[in-house]
């Protein structure tokens, strides 16, 4: 008896742990979430099945000053192969790239999306 | 002489319950405060406990490669927790089935994630890596402590 207590006792207390590190489904709809440290987009889940094949876009925001000045308002990138994504990769990648090198609107928001969820974060720089 | 042969194999239990399993799961709150999402429980609770701004100021700014990212943290789990049962039941079951119980309970887990009963998502490649990080766990506490405790009991 006191064997089988110990056992699942520890296991439990393990289970929790592994729980409270894993995001929240109740609190939010989303395992991933979209961080902007040291000029790279980082792309954080509890797996990389996340991340695979996964859609990142990028939308100026209409209200800001300079939007107009850009060619397109909402550039994605799709079938992402990395969660660790260089912003001037992401902002500057072919021609079509809404900003020209060297030129980002200081906001704009980014959104990242995978078959089922779907995260909008703002980012000022 | 029996009761200073004990109190050295309850001083070798401690040593490696502070090292197999506490210094394992501190290490791996600790990886997730600083790389994982702060949309999780135990990142609200150390925010809340000692200050957010303190937590983003120990997060580094550059970001691990992914397959340490998504699937290190998981296997320390692992370890701490195959290392934790063994310490505690190895004596009164048999050291394979506490190995078994260990994968069954990772499984189960990920199985949890899968049907979406709890956060979370469920890979393949985190239960195999947790396999791994239990088996080295199994391996080095079968190695090390089986020895002192065989050479206490034939005294």
């Amino acid at each position: 008896m006191r064997k089988q207590f110990i056992l699942l006792l520890t296991i439990s207390i393990f289970f929790v742990i592994a729980t409270a590190t894993s995001p929240d489904l109740i609190e939010s709809d989303y395992d991933c979430q979209v961080l902007f440290e040291n000029n790279t987009i980082i792309l954080i889940s509890e797996s990389s099945t996340d991340i695979v094949d996964a859609g990142l876009l990028l939308t100026v925001e209409p209200q800001s000053v300079d939007a107009s000045y850009y060619q397109l308002q909402e550039y994605s990138l799709e079938g992402l192969t990395t969660d660790t994504i260089l912003v001037s990769e992401f902002l500057h990648i072919s021609d079509e790239a809404p900003f020209p090198t060297g030129e980002s609107p200081d906001r704009f928001n980014m959104s990242f999306s995978t078959q089922d969820t779907m995260f909008s974060k703002e980012h000022i720089f | 002489l029996y009761i200073h042969y004990r109190a050295a194999m309850m001083r070798t239990y401690y040593k490696y319950f502070i090292w197999y399993s506490i210094f394992p799961l501190l290490g791996g709150l600790l990886f997730y405060l600083c790389f994982g999402s702060t949309d999780t429980k135990v990142y609200t609770f150390f925010g809340n406990l000692l200050g957010h701004n303190l937590l983003i100021h120990i997060r580094p700014d550059f970001a691990l490669p992914s397959f340490l990212r998504f699937h290190l943290a998981d296997g320390i789990w692992a370890f701490a927790l195959t290392s934790t049962l063994f310490l505690l039941l190895h004596k009164e079951i048999n050291a394979w089935l506490i190995l078994f119980y260990a994968v069954l309970t990772f499984s189960f887990y990920e199985l949890c994630q899968h049907f979406n009963w709890i956060g979370g998502t469920a890979d393949l490649i985190d239960v195999c890596l947790m396999i791994a990080f239990s088996s080295l766990a199994f391996y080095q506490l079968n190695k090390k402590l089986l020895p002192c405790e065989s050479n206490s009991y034939s005294f």
